[in-house]
């Protein structure tokens, strides 16, 4: 069971690497989308009415769109804070970490907002994602007018 | 060592389950460090923003504030947890009503990360989505 768990470990530090600061693949997300399984589910924990965040991203093409377009598009100068951790049992890995972003549509810097991500695998692929976080700064945020 | 800080942390947590009235925190005290660190992935301006600081502190918290801000809180099964070296994370899903909204929050999943200390807990974070309970309790 030792050996599976770090198996699962060693999986998630490669296909994570592109969060990694002292990885030569750190800002490649193109790395971790090599480890997505074609049935992919990718849930943040949010309301599913959640602008952008909310609601199931299901199958890989629906994630790579998320991550190249959806985040992208409202997020800005995101940054790692410090490195990731994880943490194996079973088919499932959870990722510790930390990130810094500026909410675009109102210039609003967050800070250190901790982050568990729950990763599930089968056959070497991630097969699901689970993003648990606080997105209550984006929610507001996103609530309020445009700044002028 | 291995796996021993995880009964630690499933002695500590049992309390979740049971109804706020009826817990015994017996367990969650007695392992928390003098010096113990609490906190939640909370937004700025709520009242569980700021970080709690010493034993005594998340004693008060949980038995009298807690308890004021949420209600009817309950566990949506198992939690189930990882550990490495000293670091225990549990994970779960929870549901509870917003006292000052009266938002019922359901099946909301959570991650809390315990750093033991000579078989302690010397650090605890929750990382939960909290936008119900900052759309209630934000200041301003």
């Amino acid at each position: 069971m030792a050996s599976r768990d770090n198996d699962r470990v060693a999986l998630a530090k490669a296909a994570y690497s592109y969060m990694d600061t002292e990885s030569p693949n750190y800002g490649n997300v193109n790395t971790f989308f090599e480890f997505l399984a074609d049935d992919v589910v990718f849930t943040v924990t949010c309301s599913p009415d959640t602008p952008v965040y909310g609601g199931a991203k299901r199958g890989k093409a629906a994630v790579i769109k998320f991550f190249t377009e959806d985040d992208p598009g409202v997020l800005t100068d995101l940054q790692v804070d410090g490195p990731l951790e994880f943490l194996g049992a079973g088919d499932r890995v959870v990722v510790l970490c930390s990130q810094s972003y500026t909410i675009k549509r109102t210039g609003r810097r967050i800070r250190n907002k901790a982050c568990a991500l729950v990763v599930d695998f089968h056959d070497e692929l991630i097969t699901r994602i689970l993003n648990i976080e606080d997105l209550s700064d984006w929610n507001y945020e996103s609530r309020r007018a445009k700044p002028a | 060592m291995t796996n021993r800080n995880i009964e630690r942390a499933r002695r500590a947590l049992e309390r979740l389950g049971q109804q706020v009235a009826d817990r015994d925190h017996d367990a969650f005290f007695g392992l928390l460090a003098g010096d113990v660190v609490f906190g939640y992935s909370a937004p700025e301006g709520t009242p569980v923003s700021e970080e709690l600081h010493g034993k005594q502190a998340v004693v008060d918290f949980t038995t009298r504030t807690s308890p004021e801000l949420v209600e009817d809180h309950e566990l949506a099964g198992p939690l189930e947890y990882f550990e490495r070296g000293d670091r225990v994370v549990a994970l779960g899903a929870e549901s509870y009503t917003i006292r000052r909204s009266g938002v019922r929050v359901e099946d909301h999943e959570f991650a809390i990360v315990i750093d033991f200390r000579d078989g302690l807990m010397a650090r605890m974070l929750t990382i939960k989505d909290l936008t119900d309970f900052a759309d209630a309790y934000r200041e301003g």
